[in-house]
């Protein structure tokens, strides 16, 4: 801007000067109130997870990560689920889903068409339009069900370690 | 198991504790876990969810027509609560999903009825596989038939093939779907054997459902329960002329 006026200075002749200095400093104005509306704009408000890491570095290393690689880390776990049955947490997009988005209350479902929802957030703000919550939940399950299906999911794991011991036992 | 043999000890320590030593590695072979006198509960073991299928089971599953009371109702609300079908408020009656259904046949000349859930069959050779033009139509090194909906394009064509009509195409946009059985506008759904519970070492819904008349299990190891009931007793295929090699058995028809 100031190298504008100053080169504008220069090819101009003095008589121009004051005319020429009340529009650009109009300008000047006009641009430095734009800037100004540019920096305000506040970064997204993210919901936040409903878990929480042990240590602050596994938090930001997850955060940088899938900032960057959240689309491949899902596009290859995607395949490796459908086909090949791996069901590892890590990666899954229910998983997600379940620490990103609040569970269901009687008064209210957070759904992906919402700009409160985790996914949508970002997505809406650089205008994506991704098809995943088409087929896929956008929401974890009811609480009640959420609850049962830890509880199932906690005692497979457990007959699981039961069976590894125990086959180990038995070889 | 093992408590009640430690105050058993005593007398025959030997005996006792080659007994208990036998008795682990049974256990240990068939996870025979006791609850209560006379009940037995034999857990399908969970595979490590974080191994690939193998093509060293191969899951199948018998039904006997005749201790299906209901003609299998119970499976189908099962079926439907476990995987979110039935409640398509736009479809009409052709277009709503049909994961499993009612089949009833009459013979011609006794006028005998049979009742039977006829779902996907779990096929071998699997004709819908076969004519899938984007592999979307799969059959799992394990033996399960699935659709992987991320290439779908809605085509239709395995729906054509199948000779069980057991495939369904989604013509609604769902909302609320359950977590473990994605489902959307445009893509074709069928039995999936509840692949989901599968790998987390359960039964399908449908076999916890009617317990008295179906069986769920590994059809390549000779030890498991469905395969001894076959070897003994044999089975039906539907349509076992096309020779597709069903993994879905049935007794009474």
């Amino acid at each position: 801007m100031i190298a504008h006026l100053l080169s504008a200075f220069f090819i101009v002749g003095n008589s121009m000067f004051s005319k020429f200095l009340s529009v650009a400093s109009l300008m000047a104005i006009l641009v430095s109130l734009l800037g100004v509306s540019g920096c305000d704009s506040k970064p997204l408000e993210i919901a936040k997870a409903v878990k929480s890491f042990d240590t602050d570095q596994q938090r930001d290393a997850h955060v940088a990560d899938m900032r960057k690689n959240h689309m491949d880390r899902l596009m290859h776990k995607r395949d490796q689920t459908m086909h090949e049955g791996v069901r590892t947490p890590k990666y899954s997009l229910k998983a997600c889903i379940d620490c990103h988005v609040p569970a269901p209350t009687e008064s209210k479902v957070v759904r992906h068409t919402d700009p409160e929802h985790f996914c949508a957030t970002c997505h809406a703000y650089v205008s994506v339009k991704i098809d995943c919550f088409q087929c896929h939940a956008d929401h974890p399950d009811k609480p009640a069900t959420a609850a049962a299906s830890n509880i199932l999911l906690n005692n497979n794991l457990k007959i699981a370690t039961e069976n590894t011991s125990t086959e180990a036992v038995a070889k | 198991m093992s408590n009640k043999m430690n105050q058993n000890d005593g007398v025959n320590g030997n005996i006792n504790s080659y007994r208990r030593k036998f008795m682990a590695g049974v256990a240990g072979l068939a996870t025979v876990v006791t609850v209560a006198p006379g009940v037995v509960l034999r857990q399908v073991q969970a595979k490590d969810p974080a191994e690939a299928v193998t093509d060293k089971k191969r899951w199948g599953m018998l039904i006997d027509t005749n201790k299906l009371t209901d003609g299998g109702d119970a499976c189908i609300a099962a079926c439907k609560k476990e995987h979110g079908w039935g409640d398509e408020k736009l479809s009409s009656n052709e277009q709503d999903a049909q994961w499993i259904r009612k089949v009833k046949v009459t013979e011609k000349l006794t006028k005998n009825e049979t009742v039977l859930p006829v779902m996907c069959q779990h096929c071998d050779t699997a004709p819908c596989a076969d004519v899938c033009p984007t592999g979307a139509s799969f059959k799992r090194a394990d033996g399960i038939v699935l659709v992987d909906k991320h290439i779908c394009i809605g085509c239709r064509y395995c729906m054509m093939a199948c000779p069980y009509k057991a495939r369904s195409f989604i013509h609604e946009t769902l909302i609320d779907q359950r977590p473990d059985t994605p489902r959307g506008k445009g893509t074709v759904e069928s039995c999936n054997m509840c692949v989901n519970r599968v790998d987390a070492g359960k039964n399908p819904a449908c076999v916890d459902a009617a317990p008295q008349a179906m069986l769920f299990g590994d059809l390549n190891d000779p030890e498991s329960d469905i395969s001894k009931a076959l070897k003994e007793y044999g089975g039906t295929q539907i349509r076992a002329d096309l020779g597709l090699n069903t993994g879905v058995r049935y007794w009474g028809i």
